[in-house]
């Protein structure tokens, strides 16, 4: 099937929206609440602590957008690019603007750009030893880079002092439970992305 | 089975000490959409020496690259970083 096929395919307006890894973060204590369409945690046991070390925090919640063809997409103070190929790139936006910011990149000689939110999951990981945790995760040879990610394939770019994951989001969980381990020797753990926010102010994130 | 590795951090250290990270595959690139998930999941299985990546998790916590002859454990050299020399 071609990915035009699901191209302006919209989630109804009743559908409610979760994260891959919302059990796990009910599991941490976390509490939920629904903003727009998405069910987002908050509030976590210890996050403020773990964030002195370092914390790992789920931003499935932001669009993500599938564009190919044309050139590179701009970065933006609310906007992350995620290079996967040559000419294929994962745009990262606050879940309101993705319809703007679809028709925005799809103007022009683009061959595709279309809204694939639900195929990816995104890990904010925050903190004085978020480097480290990386490292831990796997070889990266840079950031921006891609490389694997707890043994499945990952990429990685920096917004501001956090790290930004990507991978796909059948491995979500996977992803969350390895995170959850390695953090564990470094006296880390899981936060919500309202408190990584709070110290690390960022508007892609904040925007959320 | 263990053998030594020789950590340029580190100097050599045993085995046990490190994870492995898999082979640096030389398949040429384009095959597959993806071309990281094909250096992931298609390895080459040398029989002889081929380039692994390797993570010193109980010292420096650094990602080195080695070369390991696959038929008898034999680690020519060790490289720092995640890419064959």
């Amino acid at each position: 099937m071609s990915l035009r096929a699901i191209e302006g395919a919209e989630p109804a307006a009743t559908t409610v929206l979760r994260s891959p890894v919302e059990h796990r973060l009910l599991a941490a204590g976390a509490q939920v609440e629904a903003r727009g369409q998405w069910r987002v945690a908050f509030g976590l046991d210890g996050e403020d602590a773990f964030l002195e070390t370092v914390a790992f925090a789920d931003a499935s919640h932001l669009a993500k957008l599938e564009v190919r063809g044309g050139a590179a997409p701009a970065e933006r103070p609310d906007r992350a690019v995620v290079e996967v190929a040559d000419d294929r790139w994962i745009v990262l936006c606050p879940w309101e603007q993705r319809a703007a910011t679809i028709a925005e990149l799809g103007a022009g000689d683009r061959r595709l750009a279309l809204d694939l939110s639900g195929a990816w999951m995104a890990l904010v990981l925050a903190g004085p030893q978020a480097e480290r945790l990386l490292r831990r995760l796997g070889p990266i040879a840079q950031v921006p880079g891609s490389g694997p990610i707890a043994a499945v394939p990952g990429r990685v770019v920096r917004r501001g002092e956090l790290l930004l994951v990507l991978v796909a989001a059948e491995y979500a969980q996977h992803v969350w439970d390895v995170c959850a381990d390695l953090c564990l020797p470094l006296a880390g753990g899981p936060a919500g992305l309202d408190a990584v926010t709070r110290s690390h102010p960022d508007p892609l994130l904040a925007a959320s | 089975m263990s053998f030594l590795i020789p950590c340029p951090h580190c100097g050599n250290r045993p085995q046990p000490e490190f994870a492995y990270g898999g082979n640096i595959g030389d398949d040429p690139p384009g095959s597959m959409l993806d071309v990281l998930s094909e250096d992931l999941y298609f390895n080459d299985n040398t029989a002889g020496e081929q380039f692994e990546r390797w993570f010193h998790r109980f010292g420096c916590e650094r990602w080195i690259v080695i070369r390991r002859d696959t038929r008898t454990n034999q680690v020519s050299e060790g490289w720092e970083g995640v890419d064959a020399p």
